[in-house]
């Protein structure tokens, strides 16, 4: 199974395979540039490293006897490759025992022999035959001080590198290389997390940020490495587009609204100068519904093209000052209008939104129970907005199409546009909620809007 | 009674003259904002119903002139816009009532004259419903021509219902208007006030009486 995918990962990754390419291709190249170029100081490297191999591996066994035993596989290695040398000698000595391989010179024999015990390090040169070799004196600073003496040494380039490979592993600076490599990919990690998964953080936190409403919101390009600036430019971009579409809807609804409303009024105005009576009467009725259309299709299209701004609302009070305002009509029908709330009903809402809900839902009642004597509405504690009235009611069958756009109820000799149900049926999915049709006990029309319980609610019950 | 139209579509303003002139007084018609603006610096006028979409600009533009104006004439703004904040700006900017298009001829006649009643205030003090007329300078209460002796109280009341006569009143901003924050209102009190006061007028012969919108409030309302 693969993890979550993470820039940080691979790139700490990359980089401390990196790092230690890097360090092996600069010691290979270093050793290889030494190889080629400087043959004194090859052989000298080589010597050294016999001398000082020697003068590590002698010790003393248990009867006293001293002793050489080199340890670890190169040392070993080394060791071998030198004494298969013809050429190579050696002599160590503590003053009392010696330990001697090979034939040593004569002509260093007297280096040997004569030397100050006071200079701990001498390098000469002596021939051998045609050759010329480079031989070594040392003498270290134990009790009783060991004297090491290395002739003869001839490595081949791949062994010179071997030797050159041990005398510098064991160095400070290739630890050191480790701790900063180490190092290095850890602050990468957080680099990377800081310059990239941060901005594009703030990028994400913005994107949950829109609510659909055109509020200018840019995401700041501010602090955002270059690499990132095109995505939030596109997605800036893609607020702007956003701004531009809900700008363009809300000119288009206001300028819809004002070319159709004028005309509307203006017709509304001459008919009043129709002398017979009942043709004046059918063309107004005809007008208002006409009105009303123009009215609930702008609603609607403003609903669907806009998210709705959530605040905690009271459902007792809204629904207070929308029966208030319709009080006058509702009388002037011959109608009454009944409030029953059980105090306060809070829940998370557009008040606007829910209003105009109510609005539809009450001028609806108004409409289809014309000629009736009550209509009732209730806010209950179970977060629930009920209007009911005593008109003729929807059969059961039609209830669930009559939350559709345009269409109306065939049972009542209404004028309503067919909207007003939707527009009650959209709010509420605004907020999550439901409409439910049904019938009062007296055949009338029942809606209840439901608004949703809190998450913590819905969990007890 | 005179009367500022700012319309620039010409048959709908010629149809608000005839119609306003019809029902409330004489009525001049203006096309354009910067018109409307001289005509209301250069003369008097009681009410002013305003469109929104003007050839040159939005009619709330024209609030603040008119806000400064003394007397200041009534302001009604006529809207094809009824999105809730379109409404809420008019009215905050100090529009005085918000009629939407299309209107019933007869709405908006009923919604000037209320829109006038408030207004008649500022030059005689006094407001008007059927035979009740409120002073609100004197603050005193007249049946016809017999003053009504009311208790402060009731007397606010009454105020309140008054000055939004034919609407409903909520209870919670009756109350506000009767007591002060740190009152103590018993439950019941606002009522007892209410059936006091609707007993008086009843007595008095008034026209008017007091209906009462069951768990909303009350309602000035003509018998």
């Amino acid at each position: 199974m693969r993890g979550p995918n993470s820039i940080a990962f691979p790139v700490a990754i990359v980089l401390i395979l990196g790092m230690a390419l890097m360090m092996v291709i600069s010691t290979v190249l270093t050793v290889a540039v030494f190889l080629l170029t400087d043959g004194q100081s090859r052989k000298k490297i080589a010597v050294e490293s016999v001398v000082e191999l020697l003068q590590d591996g002698v010790s003393y066994d248990h009867t006293g006897k001293f002793v050489l035993e080199v340890e670890g596989v190169i040392a070993e290695k080394i060791i071998r490759l030198s004494e298969e040398q013809s050429e190579f000698w050696y002599f160590v000595s503590d003053g009392t025992q010696t330990i001697i391989h090979g034939a040593v010179p004569a002509s260093v024999q007297d280096i040997i022999d004569t030397t100050s015990p006071q200079v701990f390090s001498s390098e000469f040169s002596y021939m051998a035959g045609q050759q010329q070799f480079l031989g070594l004196r040392k003498l270290n600073a134990e009790d009783p001080p060991k004297l090491v003496v290395v002739g003869g040494v001839t490595f081949s380039n791949a062994e010179t590198l071997l030797v050159v490979l041990r005398e510098i592993w064991p160095q400070g600076l290739y630890h050191l290389l480790g701790i900063v490599l180490v190092a290095t990919a850890t602050i990468a990690v957080v680099a990377v997390k800081r310059t990239i998964a941060t901005p594009v953080r703030r990028v994400v936190d913005s994107a949950e940020q829109i609510d659909g409403l055109p509020n200018g919101r840019r995401i700041s390009d501010r602090d955002t490495p270059i690499e990132l600036k095109p995505m939030v430019a596109a997605f800036n971009t893609a607020l702007g587009c956003i701004d531009n579409a809900f700008e363009a809807q809300r000119n288009f609804l206001a300028n819809a609204s004002h070319e159709l409303r004028t005309p509307l009024t203006k017709l509304r105005l001459k008919l009043d100068l129709v002398q017979d009576p009942d043709v004046r009467e059918v063309l107004v009725r005809d007008t208002a519904r006409l009105a009303s259309i123009v009215t609930t299709s702008l609603q609607l299209a403003r609903l669907s093209g806009q998210a709705l701004t959530f605040t905690m609302v009271d459902l007792a009070a809204i629904a207070r000052a929308a029966i208030a305002e319709h009080v006058p009509s509702v009388m002037k029908q011959g109608m009454d209008i009944e409030f029953k709330a059980e105090g306060r009903v809070i829940v998370p809402g557009s008040e606007p939104a829910i209003r105009l809900a109510l609005d539809n839902l009450i001028i609806n009642a108004m409409r289809h129970a014309r000629g009736t004597e009550v209509l009732v509405v209730e806010v209950l504690q179970a977060r629930i907005v009920r209007v009911s009235d005593e008109g003729p009611g929807i059969p059961a069958a039609e209830r669930e199409k009559m939350l559709r756009p345009f269409v109306r109820g065939n049972t009542s000799a209404s004028e309503g546009t067919g909207m007003g149900l939707a527009i009650v049926a959209q709010i509420m999915t605004a907020h999550n909620g439901s409409v439910a049709l049904g019938e009062a006990a007296n055949g009338g029309l029942v809606v209840d809007l439901a608004f949703p319980k809190t998450a913590k609610e819905s969990a007890f019950s | 009674m005179r009367i500022l139209i700012v319309e620039d579509d010409r048959e709908l303003a010629s149809s608000l003259k005839t119609m306003l002139e019809a029902a409330i007084g004489v009525a001049d018609v203006f096309e354009t904002l910067a018109d409307a603006e001289a005509a209301l610096l250069a003369f008097k006028f009681d009410l002013v119903v305003i469109d929104r979409n003007l050839p040159d600009g939005d009619g709330l533009s024209l609030l603040p002139t008119l806000r400064q104006l003394r007397p200041r004439p009534a302001t009604l703004v006529l809207t094809a816009l009824d999105d809730p904040t379109d409404i809420v700006s008019a009215l905050d900017k100090g529009a005085d009532e918000y009629v939407g298009k299309p209107f019933e001829p007869m709405e908006l006649i009923a919604r000037a004259r209320a829109v006038l009643r408030r207004y008649s205030l500022d030059e005689t003090g006094c407001t008007q419903f059927g035979n009740l007329s409120f002073d609100l300078i004197n603050r005193s209460a007249m049946i016809g021509e017999n003053a009504l002796s009311v208790p402060r109280r009731e007397l606010a009341v009454l105020e309140a219902l008054i000055r939004r006569a034919g609407r409903v009143v909520q209870r919670d901003n009756l109350e506000a208007a009767v007591y002060n924050i740190d009152e103590e209102i018993e439950s019941n009190v606002l009522d007892s006030h209410v059936s006091r006061l609707r007993k008086r007028l009843r007595e008095g012969n008034c026209s008017a009486t007091i209906r009462t919108i069951r768990g909303i409030g009350y309602m000035l309302v003509q018998e």
